[in-house]
């Protein structure tokens, strides 16, 4: 089976490749495509035309899922730019102890059984968060700088692990 | 996750956890981190002038066995000159612990561990020799 290039996936809804995309029109293009899709409208078709509609279906999904994502999304993106020799060993010793100290702080809390500072942290992460993915999307979008990108991006996955810390905290204690 | 029995100890049991005095001139902090799993991991040498490592602490945040392979660590560097423990590869840890294929990483993180620790000994050294 032939699969879509992740060029293709921005071009499948019409869209240019950058990290800053239109939510509502990529989610427009993604309900017209699936109706033309649809396995009904294609029921009095071949047997050979329509397991092509149903493959397409399927890589429809796929491209849907990785670009309404912001991290697949930049992972596409860098993967595109095609740039080699891009490793994980540019987090910085200041970040990385940044994260012992948030790491810290979310166990101290969970221990406490603190809501308030788990929310609190909460709070403090989406913030972050929103700095990172601006910081990323103008490393993509405006530098086309795909070292500091995948740095960027590298952090971001950081973050996430983060939010999921602080979720099963809240999860734990709300039993 | 069916863990090993040396994971599983060094997790229940993890040897040298904590911290020392990062600003120690003879204290050297290995910081490094994987994306991936979002893990971290901080380890602690403190040298002797002899050169021998006297003391170990790490840190980490991460599964069973990213602890167990940064608590194995600290045991064996322990006597140990700086030059014997860049010699640690991580495919002696991952040994030791009976690590599966899924969990090598953590092993490789545990040896940028100490990689980053002496470097960062070293440098501290050397900038204290131009001062000096």
């Amino acid at each position: 089976m032939n699969t879509l290039s992740d060029t293709n996936y921005f071009e499948l809804f019409g869209l240019a490749p950058r990290f800053t995309i239109d939510m509502h029109s990529l989610e427009q293009s993604f309900r017209q495509l699936q109706s033309e899709l649809h396995p009904d409208r294609h029921a009095g078709n071949s047997e050979a035309e329509q397991r092509v509609a149903l493959q397409k279906s399927t890589q429809v999904n796929d491209a849907y899922r990785t670009l309404r994502n912001p991290v697949t999304r930049a992972r596409c993106l860098i993967d595109l730019a095609g740039v080699l020799g891009l490793e994980a060993k540019t987090l910085t010793p200041g970040f990385l102890m940044a994260q012992m100290e948030w790491r810290e702080s979310i166990e101290d809390a969970r221990h406490a059984g603190d809501v308030v500072a788990l929310d609190a942290l909460s709070k403090r992460l989406k913030h972050k968060v929103s700095i990172q993915e601006k910081d990323l999307a103008s490393a993509l979008d405006d530098e086309a700088n795909f070292q500091l990108a995948e740095q960027r991006l590298n952090e971001l996955f950081f973050y996430q692990k983060l939010r999921s810390e602080i979720d099963d905290a809240l999860d734990q204690l709300d039993k | 996750m069916a863990y090993s029995e040396k994971v599983l100890d060094h997790y229940e049991n993890p040897r040298n956890v904590g911290s020392m005095d990062k600003s120690d001139p003879h204290v050297g902090t290995g910081m490094v981190g994987a994306p991936a799993c979002g893990d971290v991991m901080k380890l602690q040498i403190k040298v002797g002038d002899d050169g021998i490592i006297q003391d170990a602490k790490f840190k980490t945040y991460g599964c069973g066995s990213a602890i167990a392979s940064s608590s194995l660590v600290t045991e064996w560097i322990k006597g140990k000159t700086l030059d014997q423990v860049m010699e640690i590869k991580n495919s002696d840890i991952a040994e030791e612990l009976a690590l599966p294929p899924v969990k090598i990483h953590c092993s490789v993180l545990a040896e940028d561990a100490i990689r980053a620790a002496v470097a960062d000994l070293k440098a501290k050294q050397s900038s204290a020799k131009v001062a000096a």
